[in-house]
């Protein structure tokens, strides 16, 4: 069964979900139902070296680089609306695929141009962000970003890293100020 | 005190165990309405009764209330522990009574206060939102067993009705009716704002209509004046002003928007701007001052333009197969004489035949003819022409009824909105069967 995890909380995933290979991460949403423009939540990953940093710029996938150049991370595609049933957008990790070299994954959740449409997360219905064994679908952590986030815009959700040759899954659930393009900055991302 | 933000959520059930406050509110620079809306888990407005507002003050269970809070125009008093399990959340909204959109809004809150105490407040202003006609400003919601609020601050364009709409039963249970009653609560505010002499009047009407079955009726409705120089005593009088509100009122039963058209004819044919609720004080007198009587009395000319306003695709001409439309229209045509132009004024009737107008003709003079057929025989008829159009040979199917009356205020409210609707209630169901209504 799912663990509740509190913020700061951790699980150790290689023991939890022995056979665990693959990591989905899940956003859903409700479409926006008044008039305005509509919400549009990103989810995005980084693949950080033990310093914390990307590699490259590759290393940042998002709806505009749906794919790492090891394969390891990949992103479902871009729904900007909430439309549509269940989880809205998908990022999947394979960790078999995760190379050596990067120690953790850090997953955001951003609102496309929060400021410019004066949203937050509590403006949306039914926001979450959720982790997920890709076989069977179970669920592992998730927030509710609707009600626990409410006057936040972009989040890191959580941490993927290394402990020795397991896998463990941080609950950070860390508001963040500015968007995407800063979150993304602030792990050396280039943009 | 909290000052909440847009989506910033509060758990009311650990700041107020309770459960019962007030909810203070106030829109400045903009006529707006206030109201509640209890929905069930489904975010539906499932009962009715549930929606709480000015003219529906309280909810069957006590827990929702119009109620004054000091200080602020508007307010609704709370108790939470009392609404029903089926009310999962409570919704606090506002829409625009009359024109204008949320961005003219000065500035306005919401506020939680608890006795004297102010718990949270969540201000806003026009620039917050754009062109939206109804707004919902905060939720009060159930989770984890117990409640909380959010300040949501996002609406609709379309106004109370689209915000109904947005609440409306499901599917099954069709999505207009809430919507249609929301439009007639709205008109039925705005006519005891503006034009408080129409409250009776539309309650009258609406007894007649309920007896010929045609409560809920929509249609359009045409007011058609002579203003020949032999009406002039009566348009002196201010009858014809209380003619003309009484058709008013029949309008506003009629039609959501709480105005008719009105044509004026004489020689010539002339459309001012509709009577509705905002204008109707002293409407024909500035008729009267704008148009001056003129000398000759034209019928048929009067009719081209009245069927050419509504279906345009002929110009008032001839017309030569039926003309389907969602909305008849009820055209009251008043008259103190004859015209001179009776074969046009015949054409006119036959070719209107085919569309979905129906021509209440009403004769002012000083004499009538009985509806008996058997005392009529020995009167003599001081519309002999109008009585022959309502039995006019040669039309698609019989659309106008006649009637006299000695003077314009001769019948009570109740008979006159009766005698209205003698024919009408006849004709529409012939209107549909051929094929001119759906």
């Amino acid at each position: 069964m799912a663990i509740s995890l509190q913020k700061g909380g951790n699980v150790n995933l290689s023991k939890e979900a022995p056979s665990l290979k693959k990591l989905v991460i899940g956003l859903g949403w409700d479409p926006r139902a008044t008039d305005g423009a509509a919400f549009d939540i990103d989810g995005s990953a980084f693949m950080l070296k033990a310093d914390g940093k990307v590699r490259s710029d590759s290393d940042f996938v998002f709806y505009n680089n749906v794919k790492s150049t090891d394969g390891s991370v990949s992103h479902g595609g871009d729904n900007t609306s909430g439309v549509g049933e269940g989880d809205d957008e998908k990022i999947l990790i394979d960790l078999s695929l995760v190379p050596s070299e990067i120690d953790r994954i850090a997953v955001g959740v951003t609102i496309h141009e929060a400021d410019a449409r004066r949203q937050n997360f509590g403006m949306v219905g039914k926001a979450y962000i959720r982790c997920l064994d890709a076989n069977g679908n179970k669920e592992i952590a998730r927030y509710d970003l609707s009600e626990d986030s409410s006057t936040e815009t972009a989040m890191i959700f959580g941490e993927i890293y290394r402990a020795g040759a397991e896998w463990k899954f941080k609950a950070v659930g860390q508001g963040f100020a500015g968007g995407l393009g800063p979150l993304a900055r602030s792990f050396g991302i280039s943009t | 005190m909290t000052t909440l933000a847009k989506g910033q959520r509060l758990k009311i059930s650990d700041l107020i165990p309770t459960g019962a406050f007030r909810v203070g509110l106030a829109a400045h620079g903009l006529a707006v309405d206030f109201a509640c809306f209890g929905l069930d888990s489904a975010g539906k407005l499932s009962d009715d009764r549930y929606m709480t507002f000015f003219n529906q003050p309280r909810s069957p269970c006590g827990g929702l209330e119009v109620c004054t809070v000091p200080g602020d125009p508007d307010g609704f008093a709370f108790k939470l522990a009392s609404l029903p399990t089926t009310v999962d959340r409570v919704v606090v909204a506002l829409s625009v009574s009359g024109d204008g959109v949320m961005s003219a809004l000065g500035s306005g809150y919401l506020r939680i206060v608890e006795g004297e105490r102010e718990l949270a407040h969540f201000p806003f202003t026009g620039a917050d939102f754009s062109s939206e006609r109804a707004l919902i400003l905060g939720e009060f919601y159930r989770k984890d067993g117990g409640w909380r609020f959010m300040a949501v601050g996002q609406g609709f364009d379309g106004g109370l009705e689209a915000l109904v709409k947005h609440f409306g039963a499901t599917v099954e249970e069709s999505l207009t009716p809430p919507a249609a009653q929301a439009a007639k609560v709205a008109l039925n505010k705005r006519v005891e704002r503006e034009a408080p002499q129409l409250v009776n009047l539309i309650k009258q009407a609406g007894v007649s209509l309920q007896k010929v079955g045609l409560s809920d009726h929509h249609a359009k409705v045409c007011l058609c004046l002579d203003i020949s120089g032999s009406m002039a005593g009566l348009y002196r009088q201010g009858m014809v002003q209380s003619f003309a509100e009484r058709v008013l009122a029949l309008g506003c039963k009629f039609d959501d928007d709480g105005a008719i058209d009105v044509f004026l004819f004489g020689e010539d044919v002339h459309q001012p701007v509709p009577m509705g609720l905002a204008n109707c004080r002293g409407y024909v007198q500035q008729l009267v001052a704008r148009h001056p009587l003129e000398g000759d009395t034209r019928y048929g000319r009067a009719m081209a333009a009245i069927r050419g306003f509504y279906f345009p695709d002929t110009a008032g001409g001839e017309r030569l197969s039926p003309v389907k439309a969602a909305l008849p229209v009820y055209v009251m045509f008043v008259t103190d004489g004859s015209t001179s132009d009776k074969a046009v004024t015949e054409k006119q009737l036959r070719w209107s035949g085919m569309e979905p107008i129906f021509w209440q003709f009403m004769g002012i003079g000083n004499g009538r003819k009985p509806k008996s057929r058997l005392l009529a025989a020995f009167s003599t008829a001081d519309f002999p022409f109008l009585e022959s159009l309502d039995d006019l040979p040669g039309r698609f199917i019989d659309n106008a009824d006649y009637f006299s009356v000695s003077s314009l205020d001769e019948h009570s409210d109740a008979a006159l909105y009766d005698l209205l609707m003698t024919e009408y209630p006849g004709w529409l169901k012939l209107a549909s069967r051929h094929g001119l209504l759906p």
